[in-house]
């Protein structure tokens, strides 16, 4: 009882030091529902409040996060058996000199990545007028579940950040790995 | 472009957070500021996961009094010249006990009272608590920063369980003061 | 006809259909996961309003949004589709398509509508 191995109150000052140094302002792992995505939502918008930036860009950041939790929420894999079954989605939200963070990490089938990477590869390959109309495109004419599918939210990220991701995929075990986006906001726009 | 390229390599921390949140067992950890709107919109965040996750009432409103406390703490104790006014607030669950911790920067002159005041509560026993709680509300002694004996004494006697500190001196001005309290699941305390 | 009337949440955006006081909005944030079944009575609703006649054939339908997702984006494709099927019946629609001044994006979103379907669209800031 007296001794948790796994956290003890001397990390906190690790963790604290270590964020700090990430400029890392929030962590968190589990569930992504509606519900969660607008609490999160309303964390970022108070965090905004004190940092002074365009509505404009604000709005930016505010679209991102809906979108990459909604990616989360509708494209993460789950796995029953370990090492990959301890794996959640995270979220990390940060911010280093003029750029807002978003990463997200999620577990994905391996039979998905390369379709994901030539999506992603694709995307970041595009310039803005590319992207506009591939965007079009997607939503004119493809089915239903496309249409609400990572290709048009990516897209969607995309456009309104004029970056590219970053992205990086880590093999946990036969059937899955670790997905890990990242999209950054500039603050001046 | 190349998904293995350095750039992309960097992205390899979201995974190495992910991996020591779950060795962890922690949910969700914030660090930045405390203002009132964001330590409302944070708890919001746990609330929804407690939820989610299909909590009991009794439990979840346990857990969130305490979380209330705890962020009230930060706000009072926190001094502001360090780390542009950042402190860490963490939430987890191993097993059946809920953690809160969280962690901040105090002047060097405060730690030896705050370890008194620590030492002082957890050597009561329930009753002990109470008395003191009850003590201090009716004669109305409010401590130089606003009753932080108060929160702890109402911390402690929710939680059950001994609080767990620690203090690491940052420089000839600054402590940083880890703090974590465990909340059982189960019924009985 | 009756009118249709949803009140504004956190993620989903105030509606107004009525035929009788000629007034036809949607305004606030539009982020609901599944936009479709969010959607499906605005979708419904205009159905039924493309079989009726109205005394005023003019209907501006006004578009204020704040934010919206992607799932969004799509069904408010839809949306417009309906309206322009609308004009073949006699009304005369015009969308309003509202964005505060700083917004490009939002401006941006108004005028790729308004490539994409063959409606009348006035741009307007609020």
């Amino acid at each position: 009882m007296e001794n948790n191995e796994i956290l003890t109150k001397s990390m906190i000052y690790d963790l604290f030091k270590e964020m700090t140094k990430e400029n890392i302002t929030l962590l968190y792992q589990g569930d992504f529902s509606q519900n969660l995505m607008k609490a999160i939502l309303g964390l970022t918008e108070k965090k905004m409040d004190n940092i002074e930036v365009s509505t404009n860009v604000k709005k930016k950041v505010f679209n991102v996060l809906v979108e990459c939790v909604q990616n989360i929420s509708k494209h993460s894999d789950e796995s029953k058996e370990p090492p990959a079954s301890k794996f959640t989605s995270i979220l990390m939200l940060g911010s280093v000199n003029d750029q807002f963070i978003i990463s997200t990490g999620n577990l994905i089938e391996n039979k998905k990545v390369e379709s994901f990477k030539s999506k992603i590869l694709m995307i970041n390959s595009l310039t803005s007028e590319g992207l506009k109309n591939l965007y079009k495109k997607i939503i004119v004419g493809h089915s239903l579940d496309e249409k609400g599918g990572i290709g048009l939210g990516l897209v969607h990220i995309a456009r309104k950040t004029g970056e590219k991701f970053e992205y990086r995929f880590d093999k946990i075990d036969e059937q899955y790995s670790y997905f890990t986006l990242k999209v950054n906001i500039s603050k001046i726009k | 472009m190349d998904s293995t390229g350095l750039k992309s390599n960097e992205l390899g921390f979201v995974y190495e957070f992910h991996k020591k949140m779950i060795s962890m067992n922690l949910t969700l950890v914030y660090e930045g500021e405390f203002t009132q709107d964001i330590t409302k919109a944070v708890l919001s965040m746990t609330e929804k996961q407690m939820a989610y996750s299909g909590e009991q009432s009794t439990v979840k409103k346990k857990v969130f009094n305490i979380m209330v406390e705890c962020l009230q703490n930060i706000c009072k104790h926190s001094e502001n010249t360090y780390y542009n006014s950042s402190a860490i607030f963490m939430v987890g669950l191993e097993e059946d006990t809920y953690f809160i911790c969280t962690g901040n920067p105090v002047k060097n002159e405060n730690v030896e009272l705050l370890k008194m005041k620590m030492q002082e509560i957890n050597n009561l026993d329930k009753e002990g608590l109470k008395a003191l709680y009850k003590e201090i509300v009716s004669k109305g002694t409010i401590s130089d920063k606003g009753g932080a004996g108060l929160g702890l004494i109402d911390i402690a006697r929710k939680a059950g369980t001994k609080l767990e500190y620690s203090f690491e001196q940052i420089d000839n001005l600054m402590t940083f003061f880890s703090f974590m309290v465990k909340i059982p699941r189960s019924k009985e305390l | 006809m009756e009118p249709l009337f949803l009140e504004g949440k956190e993620d989903t955006p105030k509606i107004i259909l009525n035929s009788q006081s000629n007034q036809y909005l949607i305004s606030g944030r539009s982020l609901p996961e599944d936009a479709t079944s969010f959607y499906s009575p605005v979708l419904k609703w205009l159905d039924e309003f493309s079989t009726q006649t109205v005394a005023d054939p003019n209907v501006k339908f006004e578009v204020r949004l704040e934010y919206f997702n992607t799932a969004s984006s799509k069904l408010l494709l839809d949306i417009f589709s309906k309206l322009e099927g609308l004009s073949e019946n006699g009304k005369k629609v015009t969308v309003q398509w509202y964005y505060s001044e700083d917004d490009e994006d939002m401006l941006e979103a108004g005028e790729e509508y308004s490539e994409l379907v063959d409606l009348k669209f006035e741009m307007k800031t609020y």
